[in-house]
């Protein structure tokens, strides 16, 4: 009845104000039990180190930091909380995903510290990332690194794409990279999982050179295709050492980039391209689609399963592009100790023998080195 | 062309709570279990028998069909109806817009079969001060707050698992429970929504009786009681899903949907999992309506039953609870979800003269 609800406040209901019981009379204790906590706790702010600051994220500032419980690096991920909105919606998405999500080629989310005005993750600490691999051996990477770093994002995208997650900020700025060579995704804060039919995101996700035609055509419709074709997009610049897409700007121009090589898509082959917002009539008369290794010649001096594998991947229809369960069984990754095909979540590809990284051939930290110019891809392209 | 993914049984994918129970001929809610139809979905065209045939006739000559071949013919349709399920629950999930995509579907639906399993209470028990009548209050304004704000069904059903968990995890005041409640819905709809409301309008729909900084303390509490912990497959899914797959009509899926949720103002419901309230609610909404049946109506609830949801102990257990919750909704305060489902885009389900005798339609002494 009513006389049980004394302790209810709405505006349709106005009552007076109820004493509210003081935090030391609260017969339950509160949270005081926690003030005993010897100081180097899981979930401790001092129980951290911070020691460099490794960069921005899309809305946190990331550290490199030590555990001063077991002496371990981890990566301090700081989030500010603001009075309007408190923990930010972006934090609570990517905390609470990881926290279901074991796997080798998912980043590892040690710890989390909440104080007044900051969330802090913790995170492994990994060496580096793709971008920044990518920028310490330019040119394009070891083909056979290549094939390893594929199979590991694909590996992670079957993963969270089967719990009906999508990552929707695939970069190389956001694929980790170990020292051993593990690939492991991070950043999830643009991720999200799937449970609210018709339910309409933002289409400002997806970095601009990795996102797919359909999404850059205004549709809504995302599907695990959409990091699909942003990881065909990471396939190309690894091989090339040079994005796949470089738009500079704004949606038509990169568009523009995308038409060029694929050509323009028609109703026949995708109907309702023509009523996407973004559409213009004027494209009709546009390139046809071109080879791909006529634009990235890298591929020239590749086996054809390499290019036929991209060519799945990089479908202008979202429909058509290959899933990361089936890209995993291409004939592309048959080449790789048969064994990685049956790793539990956990395992990581190193652990299967015969796996390992090839010295890359160019290394701006160790320029001296010598190289077989037959080694090095070619170059003029870019 | 072999897959990579170790190919996963129904039987242990699921846990043992979980484990799909193989079709028991014998019981008679079973006995409509034919081949003809199923075949007839494989194919994607479902197609109204011979009209000669009543439902009930049909079945019978069905089922005696089957038992001459004995044992052997049983293993076939063991084998036979996991498959047709896994084909009706993909289409389903595609359909109903619950996965990206279809290749994906069955790994999506196993991986939902799992995880309930993880966020499930071990008892109904709440804190000492916090009665199931507290608890109903408290859940009936969070239901008209949804409302007002026009969040999707499943952040509120997030907002009360929330609301649950965090009363076992962490220590609050009778006068900060109006508090947060609020927070579970505030962060339910950070996880769920796209457009969130700010800290200063929620504290605006409590009479400013708590003020932000205190909302933010409880949101920090709550989040670090829960370790951050927030998914959940709310029972709305497993609802829409079984309903799919048991081609319920609109009437029926409105019906259970309102069982359901009035499933959520009982405190005896929080120790069930997510698919088995779905499962109840659905079995009563049909109870209730008493819709005429067709062959193919019955043989689609068949597959849809043999989704394993619990015992049938614990089934009727939960449809007890909401006959019993259904049939005096109206008369009570909480009546948030009474009102919310007697509108006609529910098709006035409420207020459904069936919900009256409903106790009797169980064999149940209210």
């Amino acid at each position: 009845g009513s006389s049980g609800s004394w302790w209810f406040h709405t505006l349709q209901v106005r009552r007076l104000r109820v004493q509210r019981g003081r935090r030391h009379s609260d017969p339950l204790g509160g949270t005081n039990s926690e003030d005993q906590r010897p100081s180097l706790q899981f979930g401790a702010a001092q129980s951290y180190l911070s020691l460099e600051k490794l960069g921005e994220g899309t809305y946190a500032s990331v550290y490199k930091g030590i555990s001063r419980i077991n002496g371990q690096l981890v990566a301090l991920k700081v989030i500010q909380i603001k009075t309007e909105e408190g923990v930010p919606f972006t934090a609570i998405r990517e905390a609470s995903l990881l926290k279901g999500l074991k796997h080798a080629n998912i980043v590892l989310l040690h710890d989390i510290i909440h104080t007044r005005d900051s969330l802090t993750f913790v995170f492994e600490y990994v060496q580096t990332d793709l971008s920044q691999y990518m920028t310490q051996h330019p040119g394009g990477l070891h083909s056979q690194n290549v094939r390893i770093f594929m199979f590991q994002l694909l590996r992670g995208l079957c993963y969270i794409h089967s719990r009906r997650i999508l990552h929707r900020d695939l970069k190389p700025q956001n694929l980790l990279i170990s020292y051993l060579g593990e690939l492991k995704l991070a950043d999830f804060g643009l991720a999200r999982s799937k449970s609210i039919p018709s339910q309409t995101f933002s289409s400002e996700v997806v970095t601009l050179w990795y996102r797919p035609p359909d999404v850059l055509l205004g549709s809504t419709e995302y599907s695990t295709a959409l990091d699909m074709w942003g990881a065909g997009c990471i396939f190309i610049e690894m091989l090339q050492g040079w994005p796949a897409f470089p738009g500079v700007s704004d949606v038509f121009e990169q568009l523009q980039k995308i038409w060029t090589v694929l050509g323009v898509p028609s109703e026949d082959c995708w109907p309702g391209v023509s009523l996407l917002p973004n559409y213009k009539r004027e494209w009709f008369h546009q390139s046809e689609p071109k080879q791909f290794r006529t634009v990235w010649k890298r591929l020239n001096q590749l086996p054809y399963k390499t290019e036929d594998l991209i060519q799945r991947m990089l479908k202008v229809v979202p429909t058509d592009r290959i899933s990361a369960q089936d890209s995993l069984q291409h004939p592309y990754f048959s080449t790789l100790p048969l064994p990685v095909m049956h790793l539990r979540d956990t395992a990581s590809i190193f652990k299967v023998p015969g796996v390992r990284l090839e010295t890359e051939v160019r290394d701006i930290f160790n320029p001296q080195r010598k190289v077989r110019p037959s080694l090095l891809p070619n170059t003029k392209c870019w | 062309d072999e897959r990579r993914a170790p190919l996963r049984t129904w039987a242990n994918a699921c846990g043992p709570i979980d484990r799909w129970q193989p079709v028991e001929v014998d019981e008679p809610r079973m006995a409509p279990v034919k081949m003809e139809p199923e075949r007839k979905w494989v194919h994607n065209c479902p197609v109204i028998l011979s009209s000669s045939h009543s439902g009930g006739d049909g079945c019978v000559e069905q089922t005696a069909l089957l038992y001459p071949h004995g044992l052997q013919s049983l293993h076939s349709l063991q084998a036979l109806v996991p498959s047709l399920l896994r084909l009706e629950v993909e289409k389903s999930l595609e359909a109903l817009g619950l996965i990206w995509d279809r290749s994906y579907a069955w790994d999506v639906f196993l991986d939902i079969m799992r995880t309930q399993t993880r966020n499930m209470l071990p008892n109904a028990d709440l804190p000492q001060h916090f009665t199931d009548a507290t608890r109903a209050v408290l859940v009936n304004w969070l239901i008209q707050v949804h409302e007002m704000m026009h969040f999707q069904d499943e952040t509120l059903y997030l907002a009360i698992h929330l609301l649950n968990c965090s009363l076992r995890h962490i220590k609050v005041t009778t006068a900060n429970l109006q508090l947060l409640g609020m927070v579970c819905l505030f962060l339910a709809a950070k996880k769920e929504e796209s457009l969130l409301p700010e800290v200063s309008g929620l504290c605006y729909l409590m009479d400013h009786t708590y003020t932000k900084h205190q909302l933010l303390r409880m949101e920090r509490k709550v989040l670090c009681g829960l370790k951050f912990n927030l998914s959940y497959s709310p029972p709305l899914h497993f609802l829409v899903l079984l309903a799919s797959v048991a081609r319920c009509s609109a009437k029926a899926v409105w019906m259970a949907r309102y069982l359901l949720e009035l499933s959520l103002l009982e405190g005896q419901c929080l120790v069930f999992l997510p698919v088995q309230l779905a499962g109840a609610a659905l079995c009563l909404s049909r109870q209730v309506l008493q819709e005429p049946q067709t062959p193919e109506g019955e043989a689609a609830w068949c597959l849809a039953s043999s989704i394993h949801v619990g015992s049938e102990t614990v089934v009727l257990r939960i449809m007890h609870i909401l006959a019993k919750a259904a049939a005096t909704a109206h008369a009570q305060e909480t009546c948030a979800t009474f009102i919310k489902f007697s509108s006609p885009e529910t098709l006035h389900v409420s207020r459904h003269l069936g919900l009256k005798n409903i106790s009797a339609l169980l064999g149940v002494c209210p």
